[in-house]
């Protein structure tokens, strides 16, 4: 039961919009074990950043129970959410959203700051060789390549140690060289123990995960009725 | 904290141009603020050390508007009145005068016409004792010497005093001896003609009555009279005084005023009215004076043209490079009253006849003076002065036992009202006003207030469009870091990191306009001191220090201004960006 990292019960998030109730998640059971590397794919709609943002700690959900690390989120404070994104998950986003003026390694020391922990610098130059950033780190981040501000964010997303990397279209903006890089790396956390759970539209990625959740219309459905086309 | 700090600076340093443009904003209204705390200060010292430097405590002068005394007190321009100087003599006898001295204040304006020469004619004894500040200077100086054989002049390098005070000499009064055993004392300014009617005969061709007229002769001569109110004269005695013949006026409340009474019928027309305390400048006929044996009329001149001995203030002596002991002319622009002779035509009879009419038109002179001494400076407005003993003040300004003021120092200043009440209650003294420098002070910055209410207000309005200016900057930033700001939350920022972040940035933003407005108020002091000297001059007295005046109470106090300005103007914008809700902060820029 130990090596479970997130466990997703009959979660369900629901919006009003005007008159109407939309059911953006309606009734979503899976969980993540320790260094297993699962996607979530699914067309437009299909509730896919509802979910994201849900195991996030970022929104809360209507119903059911979300278990991060162990302990039920559904229920906390914002603080509460804050400390769970803050010491159980590294977030990876399509845009990078670096700083662009601070160095590389002011980017990837700022999880750190945020959570008024030390700044080991040891630490730091252990996730930057992980990353494959190491001789770039002061640089501004404006002046890095894609590929470059990709490692800074994956970086920024390891400084904290967490249990579960959660990457949003994590290839998005890549080239292909680059993004096999990117696997390589994420195949090395996985191997450390490290629960990666990609958000993706592309399919290819998918399949090179251990294993893929489908999603349409607020339901996991299984692979043979995804409208997506293999 | 420090990493707060960084990321702040950063994100400043990232929009250049709008941080700087604030910063500058933010700079100027501190600026503004800066220097009119700084000119509240500085013009209340600079006031008061014009005033202490005064010396003395209680000015009595001819009486007058008491903002218009204050100036003539205090910058040596202005509306000028007269005291006559026996009122010298007649305060004295009051017991609560510890000290005084009387000033004669005469402005001459430069035959350029910019600006004045301001000459105080002083008592040196009593004027030194009251204000012992007034030194000569001392120093190497250069010094011009005159041989007096051969009128030589030579320059010589002195270390020592830069001269001395001038010499009081003995000035007589110009003396006409009437027929009637009188003497007339007084300063005699020239001759004159005029036509007398003396009687009226019938013309037998026309048949009217017309005037009989002679020309007569006259010497023109300023006495020390008065003319008093019929009704407060209670009698009048004439009696053998030393050697002269003289009047005595005995007033109704028991003073007695010893002259000469020139001319008894000469009636003040409003009845009630206690008239004057000028001296009066008369025509005397050569008819009535008497005459020696070669015939000439008995007139003693006693000026013989000698040098006047002149001490110039710091100032005066350094921007007309004058050195002691050098011949000094100064050209000046005198109002002189003329006759002229005009024709006019009866336009009912037609005859046109002559009338006699007095014009006022402006006239170069020259006074030519020695300089004797040059004083150490004070910083105050003695510094641009020039001092000559007061009887020859009286005799070449032709204010002939005229002053401007009695400065007086009390035994006890507490018993100020009193001795104010004593003085007012004495009708011989005339029309006097008794002004104590504190009422001066009072008045001028009772004035000042009120400008100063204006000034502060724009200072005000600065401050909040700058304020307005922060707000509209961060919140700009903010919006465009939106998503920025939802990462930072989404990676471990709480709402009280982002809040304390942004407002960091605002506060960053007021500490560097504080640091720039306090630097651009402290260079750029002496020109504003030089604005404010230029615009206030024209609207009356400016006290000689420095107006602007920068304690670092001020710099702090504003300094401490800019930084609670940045917490003010930070509290929206921060507030805003620390209340986004991540995911749609995230979301907003896809």
């Amino acid at each position: 039961m130990n090596d479970i990292v997130l466990e997703a019960k009959n979660l369900k998030k629901y919006y009003t919009r005007g008159p109407e109730t939309v059911k953006a998640l309606d009734g979503v059971d899976f969980s993540i074990r320790k260094g297993e590397i699962v996607s979530i794919v699914g067309p437009s709609g299909s509730g896919k950043t509802t979910l994201m943002n849900l195991i996030s700690c970022l929104d809360t959900a209507t119903s059911g129970t979300l278990n991060v690390g162990g302990e039920d989120v559904t229920h906390f404070s914002e603080s509460q959410l804050i400390n769970v994104r803050r010491n159980y998950l590294g977030f990876i986003f399509q845009q990078f959203y670096l700083i662009p003026n601070l160095f590389a390694v002011e980017n990837i020391e700022l999880p750190l700051v945020f959570a008024k922990k030390p700044i080991d610098q040891k630490k730091i130059l252990e996730v930057i060789e992980l990353v494959g950033l190491k001789g770039r780190e002061n640089i501004p981040a404006f002046m890095l390549s894609g590929g470059d501000k990709q490692r800074i964010a994956i970086a920024r997303a390891l400084i904290n140690d967490p249990k579960l990397l959660i990457a949003d279209e994590p290839t998005g903006k890549l080239e292909l060289k680059v993004r096999d890089d990117l696997l390589v790396l994420f195949n090395q956390l996985v191997k450390k123990g490290i629960a990666i759970f990609i958000a993706t539209h592309d399919l290819e990625l998918a399949g090179m995960t251990q294993r893929i959740i489908h999603l349409q219309d607020g339901k996991i459905i299984p692979k043979e009725q995804s409208s997506l086309y293999y | 904290m420090r990493k707060f700090f960084n990321l702040a600076y950063k994100n400043l340093y990232r929009r250049k141009i709008r941080s700087m443009l604030t910063i500058g904003g933010v700079g100027v209204a501190v600026a503004v603020l800066v220097s009119l705390l700084g000119f509240n200060s500085g013009y209340r010292i600079a006031l008061e050390k014009d005033v202490s430097g005064m010396g003395y405590q209680v000015l009595i002068t001819a009486k007058g508007c008491p903002y218009e005394l204050a100036t003539v007190a205090l910058s040596g321009t202005g509306a000028l009145r007269y005291l006559t100087d026996d009122t010298i003599a007649k305060v004295k006898q009051d017991k609560e005068i510890a000290e005084l001295t009387p000033m004669l204040m005469n402005p001459l304006i430069k035959e350029n016409g910019n600006g004045f020469y301001t000459f105080w004619g002083i008592d040196k004894d009593s004027y030194t004792k009251l204000r012992p500040m007034m030194q000569i200077a001392k120093g190497k100086h250069k010094e011009r010497i005159t041989d007096p054989s051969s009128g030589k002049e030579t320059e010589k390098e002195i270390d020592g005093p830069m001269g001395r005070w001038f010499k009081t000499r003995e000035i007589k009064a110009d003396e006409i001896y009437l027929k009637n055993g009188k003497v007339l004392k007084g300063l005699i300014t020239g001759e004159g003609k005029y036509e007398k009617v003396v009687g009226t005969e019938l013309d037998p061709v026309s048949g009217d009555f017309v005037q009989k007229k002679k020309m007569v002769s006259t010497v023109k001569v300023m006495l020390p009279s008065r003319v008093y109110n019929k009704i407060d004269v209670e009698s009048v005695k004439t009696a053998k005084i030393g050697e002269e013949l003289k009047d005595e006026l005995y007033l109704k409340d028991g003073s007695k005023i010893t002259g000469v009474i020139l001319n008894e019928t000469k009636d003040v027309y409003n009845v009630g009215d206690v008239e004057l305390a000028y001296p009066n400048s008369e025509e005397i006929d050569l008819e009535q004076v008497a005459v020696e044996a070669n015939g000439s009329p008995k007139i003693i001149k006693y000026d013989k043209g000698e040098e006047i001995e002149l001490v110039m203030g710091w100032e005066a002596a350094q921007t007309g490079f004058v050195q002691v002991g050098q011949k000094l002319a100064i050209n000046v622009k005198e109002m002189a009253r003329e006759k002229v002779k005009e024709k006019i035509t009866d336009p009912v009879s037609g005859k046109s006849k002559e009338i006699e009419k007095e014009i006022e038109k402006p006239v170069s002179t020259s006074y030519t003076f020695r300089v004797v001494g040059i004083l150490e400076k004070g910083g105050g407005q003695d510094d641009g002065s020039y001092f000559i003993q007061i009887e020859e003040a009286q005799r070449i300004f032709r204010k002939y036992k005229m002053l401007t003021g009695i400065g007086v120092r009390l035994n006890n200043l507490a018993q100020l009202p009193l001795f104010t009440d004593r003085i007012y209650n004495r009708k011989e003294l005339g029309e006097t006003q008794i002004v104590s420098l504190a009422e001066v002070k009072g008045t001028i910055l009772n004035l000042v207030q009120t400008a100063k209410i204006l000034v502060m207000s724009v200072a005000f309005i600065a401050i909040l469009v700058a304020l307005i200016g922060v707000m509209n900057t961060i919140l700009m930033s903010v919006f465009e870091r939106t998503q920025e700001i939802g990462i930072m939350k989404a990676i471990g920022a709480s709402r009280m990191d982002i809040f304390k972040l942004i407002w960091l940035e605002t506060i960053v933003i007021c500490v560097f306009g504080g640091i720039l407005g306090t630097i651009i108020a402290v260079v750029g002091g002496s020109f504003i001191e030089k604005l404010i000297r230029a615009v206030m001059s024209r609207a009356g007295y400016v006290p000689a220090g420095q107006i602007i005046n920068f304690t670092p109470g001020i710099i702090i106090g504003s300094f401490v201004g800019a930084i609670v300005l940045g917490i003010l103007s930070g509290i929206w914008p921060a507030y805003r960006a620390a209340k986004m809700r991540p995911i749609e902060a995230i979301r907003s820029g896809e």
